[in-house]
């Protein structure tokens, strides 16, 4: 299945993307696709607790964590932690 | 060496010239520590109801916190408060740049300005003695002019803090500006101009109190320490709240076209790495190592040489997206032109989006317009209206009003496409996509302000006091209500709301204790307490003034319109709009009228406000 993950901050220029679509098995959790986010380092656990993240616009925290179960077509925003104006 | 720090008051008398001086009370500086506080205070024992917030009877607070000035960083940013003349609440606008240390160098925590003087005047203050000077020369004159005039008048050690034309003109919503830091929210510099009060400017020597002085340097060593590694830190020095554009436009956060739709075409031309492009420098306020401004100059185009520190992410999105222009550059102009003539960008932003959204609709002819195409995107006649605006000219006069006046006169329905609280413009958040800031929105004392009691939970993530669910419909009352408290302690501290998290809830408060030498403002609860107490009184000031639960509302557009084509937030409204009020007057110790109850008052120190208010207040405690 396709999903897509968009990125912001730093993770742009890490990534050299905002945007792009990961192949994963069906039934992959978000745990599954934060292995597969391409990063020259894989994302640590530091990294990836002080990031917001939203699975389909939600905090993924409220949806099973890191264990939100994915769908084709899913969107994942990972965003790091920032300030509003 | 230990010694009694801060706690001044100068209270200066335009009508008769006088200026006076008061110590602030040591309890008073216990319970609400400065800021925010002191401000309210005193405008709620000074205000009774009834005053005219354009009359002489208003009172003007500048306010600094017990860190301005000082090595702490991040801390000495401002507070100006009176009755606003947008509401006829509670007004508070924060600004920036180096005022709020100046006034802190002179030796005060709060200014109180009363009266009016009777020509265009400054307050001109200088080791120890103040005048109010003839400001003539100056009236006309947009800030940046005003701020150098008075540099080279009284020598470059002096600061200040004036309006520009939209202050003079009276448009309800003028700014306060310091260097091209604006104290925008809730027409004080419309106060400042209807006092015929153009600016106030400080020539003194750098020197603050500090209590407890080797305690106080070790914390600022351990504060500075936290910001190196702290990724808000850099993310701020390097980009400031641009980064936020397209994260709120992909959660569905940001509004588009006056809150009509999600969805932006063309967002990415407003996006971080746009800015960056034009970035020629940054700028930050005094003591502070993040210097978050972003200076911008458009190089070429129909905008070249167009200068900004900012536009701040607020301001991209009320001159930008908000009237469905994505035209980089005109931002850039449209945000100096607003520093310059002295204009909330917000308000400015969403009565022009108001304006735009009546003539999508018919509403508005364009015999109404001073001929112009008030369409989406149109940024030229945006820019032209900036300036109407601020002049008060043609259309400009009545949008020079604000949405809510201006709907009023016009009549016809249109008093539903202002997007407006107590009669302040909403900020830059849906709040159908994040039901927690849109009760935030209703209950906000000054009207429609994003920064209140922002809800943090929804819009960044944050987890305390827990995790929210943006969409869900109710069970976050308390949520708005903790937020509440926070945010009036970091405007009682002058926390800047984006370096809070870098420093923390515990070191500031810490530094607090040691900067003033009172040890319970060390502790977090003795903190809540006090956050909880300043939240309530200014509750109390709106009920005072004829403010109640009807007044904690939302535009009509986010009760019964679907949110459209706004990513994972499309099809949201806020539905248990009654049911979110009642949680949040639960926890803030409210009836259900939204009246602080006699247990809440004693329990807080505040049984004495009940003297200040009208029997029928009391009765229904
Ligand atoms: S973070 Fe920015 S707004 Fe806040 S005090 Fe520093 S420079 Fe000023």
């Amino acid at each position: 299945m396709d999903v897509t993950v968009r990125v912001y901050g730093h993770l742009v220029d890490l990534m050299g993307t905002r945007q792009l679509t990961l192949s994963l098995p069906d039934g992959s959790a978000l745990d599954a696709l934060l292995s597969h986010v391409p990063t020259p380092e894989p994302l640590g656990h530091s990294d990836i607790v002080a990031l917001h993240i939203l699975v389909d616009g939600r905090d993924h925290r409220l949806t099973g964590g890191m264990q939100t179960p994915l769908h084709s077509g899913a969107v994942v925003d990972l965003i790091p932690p920032f300030q509003g104006g | 060496m230990t010694q009694d720090a801060g706690g001044r008051l100068l209270r200066v008398n335009l009508s008769t010239g006088s200026f006076s001086q008061e110590a602030v009370p040591q309890e008073v500086r216990e319970q609400y520590i400065g800021g925010k506080g002191f401000g309210i205070y005193y405008l709620f024992r000074e205000l009774p109801s009834g005053v005219e917030p354009l009359g002489p009877e208003n009172k003007l607070a500048l306010v600094a916190g017990p860190l301005n000035g000082t090595t702490a960083q991040s801390f000495s940013r401002w507070i100006a408060m009176a009755k606003s003349p947008m509401t006829g609440a509670i007004g508070r606008a924060v600004g920036g740049g180096d005022f709020g240390a100046w006034l802190k160098f002179a030796g005060f925590d709060v200014m109180l300005i009363e009266g009016r003087a009777s020509r265009p005047s400054y307050i001109y203050w200088e080791n120890g003695h103040g005048e109010v000077l003839d400001a003539g020369d100056l009236w006309g004159h947009d800030t940046e002019e005003t701020q150098v005039s008075l540099a080279s008048r009284h020598g470059p050690r002096t600061r200040s803090a004036c309006i520009g034309p939209a202050g003079e003109n009276l448009v309800r919503y003028a700014a306060i500006v310091c260097g091209r830091r604006t104290a925008s929210r809730c027409g004080m510099g419309t106060v400042m101009g209807s006092k015929n009060l153009k600016a106030v400017a400080i020539n003194v020597p750098r020197q603050v109190e500090v209590a407890r002085a080797t305690e106080f340097s070790s914390l600022v060593k351990q504060q500075i320490e936290a910001y190196k590694p702290h990724p808000v830190v850099s993310r701020m020095n390097k980009a400031g709240t641009t980064y936020a554009a397209l994260v709120f436009h992909n959660m569905g956060l940001f509004p588009v076209c006056n809150f009509q739709r999600g969805r932006l075409a063309g967002i990415e031309k407003l996006a971080v790495d746009e800015f960056a492009k034009v970035k020629v420098g940054n700028f930050g306020c005094y003591s502070c190592l993040i210097k978050c401004g972003q200076m911008h100059q458009v190089k070429d185009g129909a905008f070249a040489g167009h200068r900004s520190e900012g536009p701040e992410y607020e301001t991209i999105w009320a001159l930008g997206g908000n009237l469905g222009i994505t035209e980089r550059d005109a931002v850039i102009a449209a945000d100096s032109m607003c520093d310059l003539l002295g204009l909330d960008t917000i308000s400015t932003g969403l009565s022009l989006s108001f304006a735009y959204e009546l003539y999508q609709r018919g509403l508005l002819k364009r015999s109404q317009t001073d001929g112009e195409e008030m369409t989406w995107g149109n940024h030229q006649a945006m820019l032209r209206l900036v300036q109407s605006i601020a002049h008060r000219k043609g259309l400009g006069k009545l949008l020079g009003e604000g949405s809510l006046r201006a709907a009023r006169t016009l009549g016809n329905g249109a008093e539903y496409y202002a997007m407006q609280v107590k009669g302040l413009e909403l900020g830059g958040y849906e709040p159908r996509a994040a039901k927690g800031q849109g009760l935030a929105y209703a209950v906000s004392p000054i009207g429609g302000s994003h920064s209140y009691a922002r809800s943090d939970q929804e819009i960044a993530g944050d987890s305390l006091p827990r995790v929210v669910d943006r969409f869900a419909d109710e069970g976050k009352g308390d949520v708005i209500a903790f937020n509440h408290w926070q945010r009036s302690v970091g405007e009682a501290a002058i926390s800047c709301i984006f370096a809070s998290r870098a420093t923390g809830r515990e070191l500031t408060a810490s530094l607090l204790a040691a900067v003033t030498g009172i040890d319970r403002l060390a502790g977090l609860p003795y903190l809540e307490k006090v956050g909880q107490r300043i939240a309530t009184l200014e509750r109390l000031f709106n009920i005072r003034h004829g403010f109640g639960r009807n007044d904690d509302t939302l535009p009509r557009r986010m009760t019964t319109e679907p949110l459209e084509d706004a990513g994972p937030a499309t099809g949201q409204v806020v539905r248990k709009l009654d049911t979110l009020l009642d949680e949040y007057y639960d926890a803030m110790g409210f009836s259900r009228q939204g009246l602080p109850t006699a247990d809440t008052l004693r329990e807080l120190g505040l049984a004495w406000t009940a003297g200040f208010m009208s029997a029928r207040d009391n009765r229904q405690r």
